[in-house]
């Protein structure tokens, strides 16, 4: 089962979802922090740290090839320009995770 | 047995005029870090004044020519195509001059306009023409001097793309040879027109009255679109042409992709399971030479022994339109072109 498709089932309402959706975002967020360190040889400890893409030199053209990856690997499809670079990875995961439940 | 259209030459041509990363960030607000990192690109040529495109489609046919008179022997050539975007004149098209100037009499000669997969385009048509029986030599021109269209301001398309032309021999021959043609995939979408474009000079804005806009006479792209759009449609083109023809685990040995950009090639191998080795690479020496680039890598792996007779070999490309396409072939014994000059200082 991919993160998309956990996300998508476990959102219902009661008390228990909510828990499930949250800890969902965090696995999700260790997913792409995990990816984004393998395919791009970054430190994964920095990118969870908070800081925006930016100011961890992460530029549009990574963003670029990152949206080709979360496509292949977790059937996620980003329009052009919605992974800023002034984005940290919780904003990120934000988007993901929206376009995730639309799915 | 089944007629087919076999690959017998390959040759090259590049202008004199080398542009280094350096010399680009002498005049730009760039580095060499800067592109290499961002494109794998470091050098690039541009037309001498008073040069065009047919100038260097003429060279690389006359070398192409020579490898396909080594390889099959001596036999009148009886079809040009030219891929190209940035033809001699904007009417008439330049591969009757390029036949012309090359003493083939008036053979049928003709351009195809594809933009970065114009080579394969025009590849399909020469293949189907001698298929058909419409010719029994073919010369397959890939020709482009996008310098002359560039934004003399723009510093990323200065940094990509680069001048140059490569052309292949095409002979009948049989289906089961190698070098015979297997297949193609080929796709437009015009929906992104405006990807990939030079908005002014054309009917469009010639009959609106208007003149052009600041800038519309230049070339542009939107890299970030461009790049997705790229690697996807090249590696669904890829796939499709490769299920087709059950190379699969792994399969080809080697693909020679339209060389735009090293991180567009490396997100193709990526989609394909295929290893960056199998890719062929000249990008880092001559940029994206657009029409140009397919034949050109073919030429230089061939003379830089990176192409060995019996591999299966991959054709892939993306370009404006949009476009895009790819073509199989088992790689044939051919002559070698002299070996490629190494990276420019």
């Amino acid at each position: 089962m991919t993160t998309a498709q956990r996300i998508s089932t476990s959102h219902t309402t009661d008390k228990e979802s909510v828990m499930t959706v949250s800890i969902a975002q965090e696995s999700l967020k260790h997913r792409l922090a995990a990816l984004i360190g393998e395919k791009f040889g970054l430190d994964e400890a920095e990118l969870l740290s908070g800081a925006t893409f930016d100011e961890l030199e992460i530029d549009s053209l990574i963003l670029v090839e990152l949206g080709l990856i979360l496509r292949k690997e977790m059937d996620i499809i980003l329009a052009e320009g919605e992974l800023k670079s002034s984005f940290t990875l919780d904003e990120a995961v934000d988007v993901i995770r929206a376009k995730a439940e639309q799915a | 047995m089944t007629r087919a259209a076999v690959l017998c030459g390959v040759g090259g041509a590049l202008p004199t005029i080398a542009v280094s990363n350096e010399e680009l960030a002498s005049r730009f607000d760039t580095s060499d870090q800067w592109i290499r990192t961002r494109t794998g690109i470091g050098n690039r040529h541009v037309i001498e004044p008073g040069r065009a495109t047919s100038d260097l489609a003429v060279e690389a046919a006359t070398e192409a020519l020579a490898v396909a008179g080594r390889t099959a022997g001596p036999a009148p050539v009886d079809l040009v195509v030219l891929a190209t975007s940035t033809p001699d004149r904007p009417c008439p098209a330049t591969a009757p001059v390029v036949a012309h100037r090359l003493g083939l009499g008036t053979v049928p000669a003709f351009d195809v306009a594809a933009v970065c997969t114009g080579f394969l385009y025009a590849l399909a048509t020469a293949v189907s023409m001698v298929t058909a029986g419409l010719a029994d030599r073919a010369l397959v021109i890939g020709a482009d001097t996008f310098s002359t269209i560039l934004d003399p301001a723009d510093r990323t398309t200065a940094a990509i793309f680069g001048d140059g032309a490569g052309a292949v021999v095409l002979r009948a021959g049989e289906a089961d040879e190698p070098g015979a043609l297997l297949g193609f995939d080929l796709g437009a979408d015009g929906a992104g027109e405006d990807l990939i474009t030079v908005r002014a000079g054309g009917s469009r804005q010639r009959a609106s009255g208007e003149a052009a806009a600041e800038g519309d006479q230049w070339f542009a792209m939107q890299g970030g679109p461009v790049f997705t759009e790229a690697v996807l449609r090249m590696s669904e083109s890829s796939r499709t042409l490769l299920e087709r023809l059950g190379w699969t685990g792994g399969e080809p040995a080697k693909v020679v992709a339209h060389q735009a950009n090293i991180r567009i090639l490396r997100a193709v191998g990526e989609q394909l399971g295929l290893d960056e080795k199998q890719f062929v690479v000249n990008l880092d020496r001559v940029g994206n030479t657009v029409a140009g680039s397919i034949p050109l890598a073919l030429r230089d792996a061939v003379a830089d022994g990176d192409l060995a007779s019996g591999q299966r070999v991959l054709l892939t490309a993306f370009g404006g339109g949009l476009t895009w396409g790819s073509a199989a072939l088992v790689w044939p014994d051919l002559g070698r072109p002299a070996p490629t000059p190494p990276e420019l200082p």
